[in-house]
């Protein structure tokens, strides 16, 4: 028996000594926060509460005696915030009577993007997540946007995605709201969508392609969490050129094999933590793949030159047929940011090439600044 | 990143997790006093403000019944075995307490209990693991690697 299954086993048996869940007790429910005023069930992205937050903090200078409710829900500290009171103004205090205020407000959250065609694409449609912000100083993103929303957004933004990356959702497919479900015992997310979600993509390829965009990105919290898809509140029985059936909920297994088989399931993140062996940390490359025998190669390449700067090899858990999870780290210094890219793929059997590349360009800094800088 | 204002109740959520929170607090405590460390871990959770905008409320709740059982039980399983010893086994029902795995389980931390019970019992990856414990993935691995060692001579 493997160490695996002996471990299994052992857990099997501790967990058969698991006693009976106690029951919900009284302490508990006396616990529950006193509310006076009922609060709205949402869900909305940290960049929504600091829109909210970058909102407020101008108001609250022009009535310093309003309090805020105590019973309201404490909004995380915004991400960065900027305000500015006119164009030359440097004071913090607002002229209310001659000037309106200006806001900059900053969203930021990781986004499932898809590798165009021209870069190296060889099969299905490949995920790379990318953790992005966007600074928007004209008001034009909502106090609830979701990532739908700043994606269709960004040329009014003025900004662009990069240039290897861009996203299956059509513009005018939104996510409206999202909240939690009790579906059958199991805590699923629920996406509520706009009408135009009922057409797809173009495609059926299309179409699972935007709804992996949407289940990936969506789930990135709890990868093992599965999402509902509504119109309206109502599962959607009819979905895209082919119709398909959503009305129950999709993780992100049940498309997966629409997808190309080497998925990266987190950005690429310089981290001291290390994910594999090496106890060094540096940016880490994680990801689940289906390829020949699960050997792959991880190349650092320089975006402008094309020039292969550093390759290793790296194995998944499994292959040949089976999906399996991979990790590596490459060092720091074999890195430089902005101008490296780093590739996944593996070597084809038969045409001994770089096949299912997947290339992750490494931004600045810790994030893609999807709007350009205004200075 | 995600925000999740609370849609549904407390006693909801409490209902939805408390059975497979209890396994998990089993299998960093043993049965002892798992139901006790799932109700305060719980207690905790639900009288923190910003619980309401958890983006994960299942992970939130894994990684306050692991501080739980870090924090105010870290020496309970230990206690507890020593008194069955002292006591003898026989005086313990067989059928409810395998006092062999308790032994076994004895031998590693209260996190690499943690990330040994994820990955081999609920087989969640190491990044899903990662989010439930608190922790990088790279810390999962190295809490593995080490509970392998600890457990490799007892389960060769």
């Amino acid at each position: 028996m493997s160490y695996e299954k002996r471990v299994k086993d052992l857990m099997g048996r501790l967990v058969a000594m698991s006693p009976e869940p106690p029951p919900y007790p009284e302490e508990i429910a006396m616990a529950e926060p006193t509310t006076t005023r009922p609060r709205r069930p949402i869900l909305m992205f940290a960049g929504a509460a600091v829109v909210v937050m970058a909102l407020a903090i101008p108001l609250l200078l022009l009535d310093g005696d309003e309090k805020p409710d105590a019973a309201a829900p404490t909004l995380p500290a915004p991400v960065s915030t900027s305000s500015t009171i006119g164009e030359t103004s440097t004071t913090d205090v607002p002229d209310t009577t001659t000037t309106t205020p200006v806001v900059s407000v900053t969203w930021e959250d990781t986004i499932y993007l898809i590798q165009t065609p021209e870069n190296s694409f060889t099969g299905d449609p490949a995920l790379v997540p990318m953790s992005v912000r966007v600074v928007d100083s004209s008001g034009v993103l909502s106090a609830d946007a979701h990532f739908t929303e700043v994606l269709a957004a960004l040329d009014e933004l003025g900004g662009s995605l990069p240039a290897t990356l861009d996203s299956a959702i059509p513009d005018d497919v939104q996510v409206l709201d999202l909240s939690v479900a009790d579906v059958n015992g199991e805590a699923v997310l629920v996406a509520d969508m706009n009408e135009a979600f009922l057409d797809g993509a173009a495609g059926l390829l299309g179409d699972l392609t935007m709804l992996n965009q949407l289940i990936y990105t969506l789930t990135q919290h709890d990868p093992s969490q599965r999402v509902l898809f509504t119109v309206g509140d109502e599962p959607v029985e009819a979905f895209g050129s082919d119709g398909l059936v959503l009305t129950d909920p999709v993780g992100r297994d049940d498309f997966i094999n629409e997808l190309n088989i080497i998925i990266l399931t987190q950005p690429v993140l310089l981290s001291d933590e290390s994910v594999d062996d090496d106890p060094q940390g540096g940016y880490q490359v994680v990801g689940v793949s289906n390829v020949f025998e699960a050997a792959m190669t991880v190349q650092v390449v320089n975006r402008t030159t094309g020039e292969v700067t550093y390759e290793q090899p790296v194995m998944a858990t499994s292959g040949s047929g089976t999906w399996g999870d991979f990790a590596v780290d490459i060092d720091a210094e074999l890195v430089e940011p902005g101008v490296s890219s780093i590739r996944v793929f593996w070597y084809g059997a038969e045409s001994g090439e770089p096949s299912n590349v997947v290339t992750i360009p490494v931004p600045d800094g810790e994030v893609w600044e999807l709007v350009p800088p205004t200075d | 990143m995600i925000t999740v204002t609370r849609v549904m109740d407390n006693e909801q959520v409490y209902r939805l997790y408390s059975q497979e929170l209890t396994h998990y607090a089993t299998g960093l405590v043993g049965p002892f006093v798992a139901s006790d460390v799932v109700t305060d871990a719980c207690l905790k959770v639900f009288e923190t403000r910003d619980w309401a905008q958890v983006a994960n409320q299942r992970a939130y709740l894994y990684r306050a019944v692991l501080n739980v059982a870090r924090d105010l039980h870290r020496q309970t399983l230990s206690r507890r075995l020593r008194e069955m010893k002292a006591a003898g086994r026989d005086t313990t029902d067989p059928t409810e307490v395998d006092v062999d795995v308790l032994i076994a389980v004895e031998r590693l931390s209260v996190r690499q209990r943690a990330a040994v019970f994820l990955t081999y019992w609920e087989d969640l990856p190491a990044e899903v693991v990662a989010e439930r414990m608190g922790v990088s993935v790279g810390s999962v691995k190295r809490h593995l690697a080490r509970a392998r060692k600890r457990l490799a001579e007892l389960l060769s």
